[in-house]
C-alpha cells in the first residue's frame, strides 16, 4: 500500500460481525446478564410510555414466556413500542440508546418516572446475542404506526417487515443458543429475576402464573421498613438477627452556589456475631434505579467499618457500560463520604441515645473493632473505652479493667501457657488481659499510651517480675535435690500462697526445644541444618535456662513444712517430684511424648510413697 | 512458587463457588497484604496475623503455616527486624516439620527466610553456615530457573558483596540475569534484584558506565511494580551520582532530590544500598557533612533490630566520612569497636579499622 505524502483524515473501518462478537460475547461476564439488559429494556419502554403517551389507566407489564422445546425464551411488554425509524435510530445502532437520550431531556430530580429510567448506553440490547442465536422482535409503538417484525443473527444485518401484533407494546423471541440453554429452566429465569429485578416497579410474570416473580417494592419503601429490611438481610445476606439497621437519608451535595439533594436509599446494618469472630464486612450491595448491579463492593464504606454492611440505591452511582461494577469518579467518591458522615452520625446517636446497644454492637464485633481501632485514631477514640476484652475474669472494657488492677494493664500473648501467667496476675489481685488474638497487644499499647498514668505490663517473658527474692538456705535441702535430678531451682516468694512451685522458662524455650529436637532426629532438609544449629549454639549457654527454672515459693506453707523435714522422710522425695511434674504441666509448654510418660512415672512413684 | 499462587487463586474460587466467605476472608488476605509493604509494614504484619489466627480458627494448617512464613519475611525484608525475623523464622522452620504440613512448597520460602536472616545478621560471622545452607539449598531446589532459586541466588550474591567478594558477586548476579532469561511466567519482579545489586558491584569496580545502564534498567523495573518505590528512590541515587561525575550537576540534584523525596513517603527503611549510593553522592560532591548526615540516619534505623554486620558497616563507613572530615577521634573508634561485641567474628572489621587509624 502506497501513502500519499500529503496529509489526509480517513475512517476507521468496522467489521460488524466481529464488533457485534466481542461486545455482546464479551462486554459481559455472565450470560445471566443478557436476561437483565433484556427486562430493563422492557421496563424502560413501560417508564417511556407513562412519559410519553400520558394515558390515565395505564398499567405496566412484563411477561416472560419459556418455550423449552422450541428452544426460545419470549419477554414481552405493554411499553411505549417502537417505530419504524426507532428501530433504525436506536435498536439497530450501537451505543445509541433511546433511554438514555430521553433521561437526558427531562429534569432528572424533578421527574420521577425520569428517575426510573435505567438504559444509558444503548449498549443492552447487544446483550441479547449472548443468549440467542437468532433474536425476532416485533413491536407496535404507542405513536400509532403498524406493527414491525425485525429479525438479525448477530451477524450485522437484519430485516425488518411489517407484521401483526394487536397491542401496543414489545415481543422480543430468543432463539436460545445451546450453551445458554440452562437459562430455558423456569428456577434459573426466576433467581434471575429475583436477583436483578426484584424491585422494579413493573410487574414480571412468568407465563399464565398469576402472582408477578419481583416484589416490586425494595425493603426502604415498606411501610414497615424495618421488618422489611431485615427480612431482605436475611434472604439476601444470609445474616439472622442483625444487631443494628440503619436507614439511609437523602444526602445533599454542593452544586455551585447552591446545593442539590440526592436521594440515597437503602440501609447499613451491622451483623450479628459471626463464627469467625475477625470475619471482615465493610461490602455494599449496589442497585442503581431499583436495578441490582454488583455485590461485595468494598470501597464504599469507610476502612474501619470492617462489622457493617449494606445495601444502596443511589443514581450518583455510575455504572459501567456492562453495568456489573461502579465506576469509581467524582460521584462515586461523594457518595462514600455521605456514606461514612451518616454512619458516623449514626453510631454517634447509637452511642448515646442506646448506650447498651451500642455495648453489645462493639462487644460482638470486638476483635475486628479492636484490629480496625489500631489503624483509625479517631475510631479508636470512639471506642476505646467500649471494647470488652477477653480476662482471667471474663469480658471487661478497659475502665472497668483498669477499677480492678489499680492503673496498670497485665496482659499475656502466648496462646498456650498463660494459665500460670494468669494465676500470678491473680495472686496479686490483678485480672490478666488474653492478647493472644494479633490486635490486641498493639490495641493495649496505644490505649496506655493515650492514658496518663496508665502502665503496660506484658507478663509472658516477664514473669520473674511478680517473684521477690527469698533466702535460699530454708530450703537448701530442697533446692539440693532438684538439681540432683539436673532440675535448675531457686527460691522465690510469690502469691497466690498456695502455690508451691512453678516452672519458668525463657521466651524462646519451645523454639530452642524444636530445634534440638530436629536437629537430633535429623527430621529436616538438610539445607536448614546448619543455620537451625548456629542458632541452638548461640544459645547454648543458656541451657539450664531453656530446660526451665522450677521457683520454690517461700510463702507457701507446705513448702515450708515440707523443707522442715529430712530428704530421707518417707514421701519426701515422692513429693519434690510431685511438685516438679505439677509445675511443669501447668507451665502450659508442650510435652513430647516422652516427656508425658516421665510426669506419669513420677507422679504415680509419688503417690506410691505417699500410700505405702 | 508460581504453583502456590495457582492454588491461592483456584481456593479463593472455590470459597466463592461455596460462599464460605470466612475462608475467602482468610484467603483474601493473602492478595492485599503487599499494598501496605512500603507504605506500613507494621500494618503488613497486622494483616498477615489476621490471616493467620483467622487460618487457624478455621483449622486450615496449610494456610495458617502460610502466613507464618510471610510473617518471618515481612519482619526480616519488610520491616527490617532482624531480632523477630530470626524468631519467626526458626519458629517456621520447626512448625514446617509437622506431619499435616508435609509437601508444603512454602517450606523452602521458610529456608530462604532464614538465611536472609543470618546474612543480614552477622553475614561474616556465620558465614561456614551460611554456604553450607546455600549449597544443601541448591541441591534441593529444582534445577532452572524458578523463584526459589532466584530468592536463594539474591541471598548468595548478598553474601558475597557483604564479603567483599566482588567478582564473586558479580558472577552471581550475571548468573542469575542469565538464568532470568531462560524463565516463562515468572514475575518481572525478580529480575530487578540481580539488577539492582549489579549497581552496587559496579559503583565498587569503578565502572559507572556500567552502574548507570543497570541503575536505568533498575527504575525500568522498579517503575513497573507497585511496591517498590524505595528501589525506584535507590537506582536514582545510583543515576545521580553517575550524572555528577559526568558533570550534569543541576540532572544530579534533581535525581538525587527524586530518590529523597520518594524515600521519605514511605515508613519501611530503604535498604543499606541506598543509603551507600546517598552518602557515595555527596561524597563524590566533596559534601561530607551530608554523607554523614546519611549515615547518621542510616545507623539511628538500624538500631535495635539485631542487624549487626550491616550496623559495623554502617560505622565504619561513617568512620571513613568522618576522617575526611578531619573528626574521626579515639573516641569514636571506641565507639565502632564497641559493636564488635555482638558479631561473631570481628576480624574483618577490626581490620578495616585498623587501616582506617593507619
Amino acid at each position: 500500500m502506497s501513502l500519499d505524502e500529503t496529509e489526509s483524515t480517513h475512517r476507521f473501518e468496522l467489521h460488524l460481525p466481529g464488533l457485534l462478537k466481542v461486545l455482546a460475547e464479551h462486554l459481559y461476564s455472565s450470560k445471566r446478564v443478557g436476561l437483565r439488559e433484556l427486562i430493563q429494556n422492557a421496563h424502560d419502554s413501560c417508564v417511556r410510555r407513562k412519559l410519553e403517551a400520558n394515558e390515565r389507566d395505564y398499567e405496566p407489564r412484563i411477561t416472560l414466556s419459556l418455550r423449552p422445546r422450541e428452544k426460545q425464551l419470549i419477554i414481552a411488554d405493554n411499553g411505549s413500542g417502537m417505530t419504524a425509524r426507532e428501530i433504525t435510530d436506536y435498536l439497530s445502532t450501537i451505543g445509541r440508546g433511546y433511554t438514555g437520550q430521553l433521561r437526558e431531556q427531562v429534569d432528572l430530580l424533578d421527574s420521577s418516572e425520569a428517575a426510573e429510567l435505567i438504559g444509558q448506553f444503548g449498549l443492552g440490547f447487544l446483550s441479547a446475542f449472548l443468549l440467542a442465536e437468532s433474536v425476532t422482535v416485533v413491536t407496535r409503538s404507542f405513536r400509532g404506526d403498524p406493527a414491525l417484525q425485525w429479525r438479525s443473527a448477530g451477524d450485522g444485518n437484519y430485516d425488518l417487515i411489517e407484521s401483526e401484533k394487536a397491542e401496543v407494546g414489545t415481543s422480543v423471541t430468543l432463539q436460545v443458543k445451546q450453551s445458554a440453554a440452562f437459562m430455558l429452566q423456569k428456577h434459573v429465569l426466576v433467581e434471575a429475576i429475583r436477583e436483578f429485578a426484584d424491585f422494579l416497579p413493573a410487574p414480571i410474570y412468568l407465563d399464565d402464573e398469576p402472582q408477578p416473580l419481583n416484589r416490586m417494592e425494595a425493603p426502604w419503601e415498606a411501610i414497615d421498613a424495618d421488618a422489611a429490611a431485615e427480612d431482605y438481610i436475611e434472604r439476601t445476606f444470609q445474616d439472622h438477627e442483625p444487631l443494628w439497621i440503619m436507614p439511609l437519608k437523602p444526602a445533599k451535595i454542593p452544586a455551585g452556589q447552591d446545593s442539590l439533594t440526592i436521594a440515597m436509599n437503602g440501609f447499613l446494618y451491622v451483623p450479628n456475631r459471626s463464627v469467625a469472630s475477625v470475619r471482615e464486612y465493610g461490602a455494599m450491595r449496589i442497585y442503581i434505579r431499583r436495578m441490582f448491579i454488583c455485590d461485595h463492593q468494598r470501597d464504599l464504606l469507610p476502612p474501619w467499618a470492617r462489622f457493617v454492611r449494606g445495601v444502596i440505591d443511589c443514581p450518583l452511582l455510575q455504572p459501567t457500560a456492562s453495568r456489573e461494577e461502579i465506576h469509581q469518579d467524582q460521584h462515586f467518591e461523594e457518595v462514600r463520604q455521605m456514606l461514612e458522615a451518616q454512619l458516623t452520625e449514626g453510631l454517634s446517636q447509637l452511642a448515646s441515645q442506646e448506650p447498651e446497644r451500642w455495648k453489645h454492637l462493639v462487644r460482638c464485633h470486638s476483635d475486628l473493632i479492636v484490629g480496625w481501632a489500631v489503624k483509625d485514631d479517631e475510631f479508636f477514640e470512639r471506642i476505646k473505652d467500649l471494647v470488652a476484652l477477653r480476662t482471667s475474669r471474663g469480658l471487661l472494657t478497659l475502665p472497668e479493667y483498669l477499677e480492678q488492677s489499680g492503673g496498670a494493664i497485665y496482659f499475656v500473648t502466648r496462646e498456650l501457657g498463660s494459665l500460670q501467667e494468669q494465676l500470678l496476675a491473680e495472686g496479686r489481685n490483678v485480672p490478666a488481659i488474653d492478647a493472644s488474638w494479633f490486635a490486641v497487644a498493639p490495641f493495649l499499647e496505644k490505649y496506655a499510651s493515650s492514658q496518663p498514668g496508665v502502665s503496660l505490663v506484658p507478663l509472658d517473658g516477664d514473669i520473674k517480675s511478680f517473684f521477690q527474692p527469698a533466702p535460699e538456705r530454708p530450703f537448701a535441702s530442697m533446692v539440693h535435690y532438684l538439681r540432683s535430678l539436673s532440675i535448675s531451682a531457686r527460691v522465690a516468694t510469690f502469691a497466690p500462697r498456695d502455690v508451691p512451685a512453678l516452672l519458668v522458662y525463657p521466651q524462646d524455650a519451645e523454639l530452642m526445644r524444636d530445634a534440638r529436637n530436629a536437629l537430633s532426629t535429623h527430621d529436616l532438609p538438610a539445607s536448614m541444618a546448619p543455620l537451625l544449629q548456629a542458632y541452638v549454639d548461640d544459645r547454648n549457654q543458656h541451657e539450664d535456662e531453656s530446660l526451665g527454672v522450677l521457683y520454690l515459693n517461700a510463702s507457701c506453707p507446705y513448702l515450708c513444712e515440707l523443707a522442715k523435714r529430712a530428704p530421707d522422710t518417707p514421701g519426701w522425695t515422692g513429693a519434690m517430684r510431685a511438685l516438679y511434674q505439677v509445675a511443669r504441666l501447668f507451665s502450659g509448654r508442650m510435652l513430647t511424648p516422652g516427656d508425658t510418660a516421665q510426669a506419669f512415672q513420677q507422679l504415680t512413684h509419688a503417690l506410691k510413697e505417699m500410700t505405702e | 512458587m508460581s504453583d502456590v499462587w495457582e492454588w491461592f487463586r483456584d481456593r479463593a474460587q472455590e470459597y466463592i463457588d461455596a460462599e464460605d466467605v470466612d475462608r475467602f476472608e482468610m484467603a483474601r488476605v493473602a492478595f492485599e497484604f503487599h499494598a501496605y509493604s512500603e507504605s506500613d509494614p507494621a500494618q503488613m504484619i497486622q494483616e498477615l496475623k489476621r490471616g493467620r489466627d483467622l487460618a487457624k480458627q478455621l483449622n486450615e494448617p496449610w494456610w495458617a503455616y502460610l502466613y507464618e512464613v510471610w510473617i518471618a519475611l515481612g519482619y526480616q525484608e519488610h520491616l527490617q527486624d532482624l531480632r523477630q525475623g530470626l524468631q519467626e523464622s526458626i519458629h517456621a522452620v520447626n512448625e514446617g516439620r509437622k506431619p499435616i504440613l508435609h509437601g508444603h512448597p512454602w517450606k523452602i520460602a521458610a529456608t530462604n527466610t532464614l538465611l536472609a536472616c543470618y546474612v543480614r545478621i552477622d553475614p561474616i560471622g556465620y558465614e561456614p553456615a551460611i554456604r553450607q545452607c546455600i549449597a544443601e539449598l541448591d541441591k534441593e531446589i529444582p534445577p532452572g530457573p524458578g523463584e526459589h532459586r532466584f530468592v536463594m541466588m539474591e541471598h548468595y550474591s548478598d553474601l558475597e558483596r557483604a564479603l567483599g567478594d566482588l567478582p564473586k558477586a558479580e558472577r552471581i548476579a550475571l548468573d542469575y540475569i542469565a538464568l532470568f532469561d531462560q524463565s516463562r511466567g515468572i514475575a518481572n519482579a525478580y529480575l530487578m534484584f540481580p539488577v539492582q545489586d549489579m549497581c552496587w558491584i559496579s559503583y565498587h569496580q569503578g565502572d559507572f558506565q556500567k552502574l548507570m545502564a543497570y541503575a536505568m534498567q533498575t527504575e525500568e523495573i522498579a517503575q513497573e511494580e507497585e511496591d517498590r518505590r524505595l528501589v525506584v528512590a535507590e537506582a536514582k541515587a545510583w543515576q545521580a551520582i553517575c550524572e555528577r561525575l559526568s558533570g550534569n550537576e543541576s540532572k544530579a540534584k534533581s535525581l538525587i532530590r527524586m530518590a529523597t523525596n520518594l524515600s521519605k513517603r514511605f515508613t519501611k527503611v530503604p535498604d543499606p544500598e541506598y543509603f551507600d549510593a546517598l552518602a557515595y553522592f555527596h561524597q563524590t560532591g566533596g559534601d561530607f557533612p551530608l554523607a554523614l548526615a546519611v549515615r547518621d540516619e542510616q545507623l539511628a534505623k538500624l538500631a535495635g533490630k539485631g542487624q549487626f554486620g550491616p550496623q559495623v558497616d554502617a560505622l565504619l563507613k561513617r568512620a571513613e566520612v568522618l576522617q575526611q572530615l578531619g573528626q574521626f577521634s579515639s573516641a569514636e573508634a571506641a565507639a565502632v569497636r564497641e559493636a564488635f561485641a555482638n558479631l561473631k567474628n570481628p576480624k574483618p572489621y577490626e581490620d578495616r579499622l585498623s587501616q582506617l587509624i593507619g
